[in-house]
């Protein structure tokens, strides 16, 4: 009895090791797939990490001499820089926005008017603090700097409270500190954090990537099992040899594939759509007074039909490179492994965008959207910022990749490779037929 | 047709060797080999499925691979391994591939019920066709093959799979059809007794070559046997 099962055993793990798509799924994968998406972390997270210099910006508008103390506290605090920018000659907030800007200063404190007179005679005191998001980039350090400069401000209050009750012998009745956080999106100032904004747009950025890598997967499955399926109810031979010319084989395939695709494109711009009024609803409830387009969610009537024409160019190019992928495989089985190979790049990108896209270069931007798997999350980043031209980089390289891509898939079933051409374990070879 | 020194290399393996026949118009020509000798590889080449490495082949005077498109109107192939769409009923599937002959439907629907009656399935044709056995998916093949009435018909092995009673029921109809239509017909076979009975004349391959060509009865006479699978066995072993 334990001899059999011994030898039924052996048969077992022999049959199991000699396949090549065992050895693709449970060996190849996991070891390509772990690193990559170690490395993915690492980047996203190095990419994420602030910036060690920290600098602030504070505008005295109030030049009382309790405000000028206070502005001295702020400035004494270590490794940080305050530049005092009534130094520079600003005596206004738009100043202070416009020098900031040009400046790299993402964070500025405004002490306003009064703060002197209200210190000394115990009434409330307000510090406004903006925080500059012109950009969906460098949320990390914004939220970094806007979070010191609130830290900053109540220890300089702290301190210039203590200094005054040394002075007045602790006889006098003084005032709280209230921070008023404020943050510039573009150009508009909005009553809120800048934890809020991108908090909200981080979850929204965050969904896109991995929504996306949900319709690619289904469409490359599509297509690699659709040439794969004839093969498996050995009705490829017979189609081959019908009264048809070969491209419009191809040409049914694809419009079959494609018709899902467009389905698919529409699915997407019709649930992205239903998300963002969801999340702005919610926005409008929980922070009245910021109209949606000023977080950057807005996408215009133009933007939606560059996003439609990029999710549609991106799905012929991956349907076109699975077609062409999964051609040799034999059976479905063996197309499904072998479009892994496209799915394991797909979830790498995904992954990646999904965490880093809110702070990659614009040069990195540009690179990313020559490839497939990254095109439409860039593009839907760059039209929610208002951003055109990248986005049109994207189509005219997706339009490109996807005439290379056709032709390549053209040329495989106007050849016999096809009919001859199989995989082993990433090994081409000819098939000797049996007769 | 007309094939002259037709040769296939696959990598290493030389698959057919400088074999040349001619095959008359209304014939019945029979290719009849051990396995792995480049029966199938002929036929495909000649289907325009697969590319010759190297010599010529023509049908009704056009090159199969210059003009493979004109070629693919003027046949109708069987593969050995042919398969069905399993979605499909028997009727959606005859129908599917007789869209492809003619882009009348009034012709269409002629072919169709012509397959229907060749394949004798009956009612089952409105069944998909993963319910079908080996055989009734093979009847079906054959009726689709026929039914456009192709001047060349390739058939691989036509009755492969099927039992006594249909397999004459289905060689019947070959003999009847090409004798009837004038149709070409090309099949490779390991029936001895069917290549006998449908063929006219006959080509023994082995080992990619041509080792034997001639009408059934002028062979066994010239070799003294009395049935083809004699000759066939003398013939392979003394090659």
């Amino acid at each position: 009895m334990l001899k059999d099962l011994k030898t039924i055993m052996l048969k077992e793990i022999k049959e199991i090791l000699r396949d090549p798509h065992m050895f693709i799924g449970m060996i190849l994968v996991p070891l390509l797939m772990f690193p990559l998406l170690g490395m993915t972390m690492v980047v996203s997270t190095e990419m994420m990490m602030p910036s060690e210099e920290i600098r602030i910006g504070v505008l005295n508008l109030d030049q009382g001499n309790v405000s000028k103390i206070f502005v001295e506290f702020l400035k004494e605090v270590p490794n940080i820089t305050v530049v005092d920018l009534n130094e520079k000659g600003i005596s206004n907030v738009d100043d202070a926005k416009k020098f900031c800007i040009e400046n790299g200063i993402l964070v500025f404190i405004v002490v306003p008017k009064g703060f002197s007179d209200n210190m000394l005679n115990g009434r409330p005191v307000i510090i406004d603090i903006y925080a500059i998001m012109e950009e969906h980039g460098k949320t990390t350090d914004i939220s970094n700097a806007f979070s010191v400069a609130t830290e900053i401000s109540r220890t300089a209050f702290d301190k210039t409270l203590s200094y005054l009750l040394v002075g007045d012998k602790g006889s006098g009745t003084y005032g709280l500190v209230y921070v008023n956080p404020k943050t510039i999106v573009k150009g508009n100032v909005l009553n809120a954090s800048p934890d809020v904004i991108s908090g909200i747009y981080f979850s929204q950025v965050f969904t896109i990537p991995l929504i996306l890598m949900v319709l690619l997967i289904f469409v490359v499955q599509i297509a690699a099992v659709s040439i794969a399926s004839e093969k498996e109810q050995k009705t490829l031979e017979t189609l081959l040899s019908l009264p048809v010319d070969r491209k419009m084989i191809l040409l049914g395939k694809l419009t079959g594939s494609i018709i899902v695709a467009i389905v698919g494109a529409l699915g997407y711009l019709v649930g992205f759509n239903l998300y963002i009024s969801m999340v702005t609803s919610k926005l409008a409830e929980d922070v009245p007074m910021i109209r949606p387009e000023d977080v950057g969610f807005a996408i215009t009537p133009v933007g939606y039909i560059i996003l439609g024409i990029t999710i549609f160019l991106t799905i012929l190019v991956v349907l076109s490179m699975a077609i062409i992928i999964a051609a040799p495989a034999e059976d479905i089985r063996g197309a499904q492994s072998i479009s892994g190979f496209l799915i394991l790049p797909m979830v790498v990108f995904s992954i990646f965008l999904a965490f880093a896209s809110f702070e990659i270069s614009e040069e990195l931007k540009l690179a990313l959207v020559f490839i497939p798997f990254a095109t439409p999350t860039i593009t839907t980043i760059e039209l929610m910022s208002g951003k055109y031209w990248i986005p049109l980089v994207g189509i005219v390289a997706m339009l490109i990749e996807a005439v290379i891509f056709l032709y390549v898939a053209t040329w495989f079933f106007t050849s016999e490779k096809l009919i001859t051409m199989r995989i082993t374990l990433g090994r081409k070879r000819e098939v000797i037929e049996e007769e | 047709m007309e094939v002259r020194d037709l040769t296939k290399i696959f990598g290493r393996k030389i698959a057919v060797n400088k074999i040349s026949f001619e095959v008359e118009k209304g014939e019945i020509f029979g290719l009849i080999g051990p396995n792995g000798a480049g029966k199938t590889t002929t036929l495909r080449i000649l289907a325009t499925i697969l590319k010759p490495t190297a010599g010529t082949a023509k049908i009704f005077g056009l090159d199969v691979v210059k003009d493979a498109d004109m070629v693919r109107k003027m046949i109708s192939y069987l593969p050995e391994e042919a398969g069905v769409y399993k979605n499909l009923t028997g009727l959606e599937y005859l129908r599917f591939m007789a869209s492809f002959h003619s882009s009348s439907e009034e012709e269409v629907q002629r072919m169709v019920d012509e397959a229907a009656e060749i394949s004798g399935l009956g009612d089952r044709l409105h069944d998909k066709t993963k319910t079908y056995s080996k055989g009734m998916k093979r009847r079906l093949l054959v009726a689709r093959a026929l039914m456009a009435k192709s001047p060349l018909v390739i058939l691989d092995e036509p009755t492969s799979g099927l039992d006594v009673m249909h397999a004459v029921h289905i060689r019947d109809i070959i003999r009847n059809y090409a004798h009837k239509y004038g149709m070409t017909v090309l099949l490779s076979s390991h029936n001895m007794l069917e290549v006998e009975y449908l063929c006219d004349r006959i080509a023994i391959i082995d080992r990619g070559k041509i080792v034997l060509e001639g009408g059934p009865s002028e062979l066994k006479e010239k070799f003294g046997v009395s049935n083809l699978e004699e000759l066939f066995v003398r013939v392979v072993r003394g090659a």
